[in-house]
């Protein structure tokens, strides 16, 4: 994945105010997010927890990063949305979202399921294929 | 990307690199919500790819806790 391509937004819909995107941070491209408070017990390991509050004053957001699996190759993200407003907030919505240009190219292919989202390298493809092996 | 809170709305979107990171206030990057692509995807393109979670209301001092699993195959 390149460097500054994947994050989170925190949004809510109401019909008074119609879509609002309280905070948003993709690394290269953010907004609505204070500076992160950042705790990690044990310098260098997981688990890593970073907050950020919204500046509008209405969610604070809470990750903890915990210990990667070297076995399944994966990590779990937990997160902790807070309304820290005084009012109710309809139709929030919490995303993580990236371009993760998974193996050697941009080019992937795409699926979804109900419960998972997935990037990978299509061999079958010329625009995804690895290089070819010359006798 | 899997959501592991089974018990609370989620979804799941493919979409073209164009509209997530394409230049102005526009992009889906920005937001919460994508522009879905069909998938499987026909071919290969730039894409990207989002998980989200809809909490409803919230009502004041009320959180929600959610999990997002990140890996590789």
């Amino acid at each position: 994945m390149s460097a500054g391509r994947e994050g989170y937004a925190v949004c809510s819909f109401s019909s008074a105010g119609g879509d609002v995107v309280h905070g948003h941070d993709t690394g290269d491209v953010a907004a609505g997010f204070g500076p992160a408070t950042i705790v990690q017990p044990n310098p260098g390991a997981f688990p890593l927890t970073v907050t950020r509050n919204t500046t509008d004053g209405k969610f604070r957001l809470k990750q903890v990063w915990n210990q990667p699996d070297a076995v399944e190759k994966d990590i779990t993200v937990t997160m902790t949305l807070k309304n820290t407003s005084n009012a109710t907030i309809g139709g929030v919505a919490l995303s993580r979202s990236g371009d993760y240009d998974v193996g050697t190219s941009g080019a992937d292919a795409g699926l979804r399921t109900g419960d998972t989202v997935m990037l990978w390298d299509d061999v079958n493809s010329s625009a995804d294929s690895p290089r070819s092996v010359r006798g | 990307m899997t959501a592991l809170s089974f018990g609370t709305p989620h979804l799941m979107d493919v979409e073209t690199r164009f509209d997530w990171a394409e230049e102005g206030t526009l992009s889906t990057r920005r937001a919460c919500y994508g522009v879905s692509e069909e998938t499987p995807t026909p071919d290969s393109g730039n894409y990207a790819m989002r998980m989200g979670y809809g909490f409803d209301s919230m009502s004041p001092g009320a959180s929600k806790t959610v999990k997002f699993n990140i890996g590789r195959m």
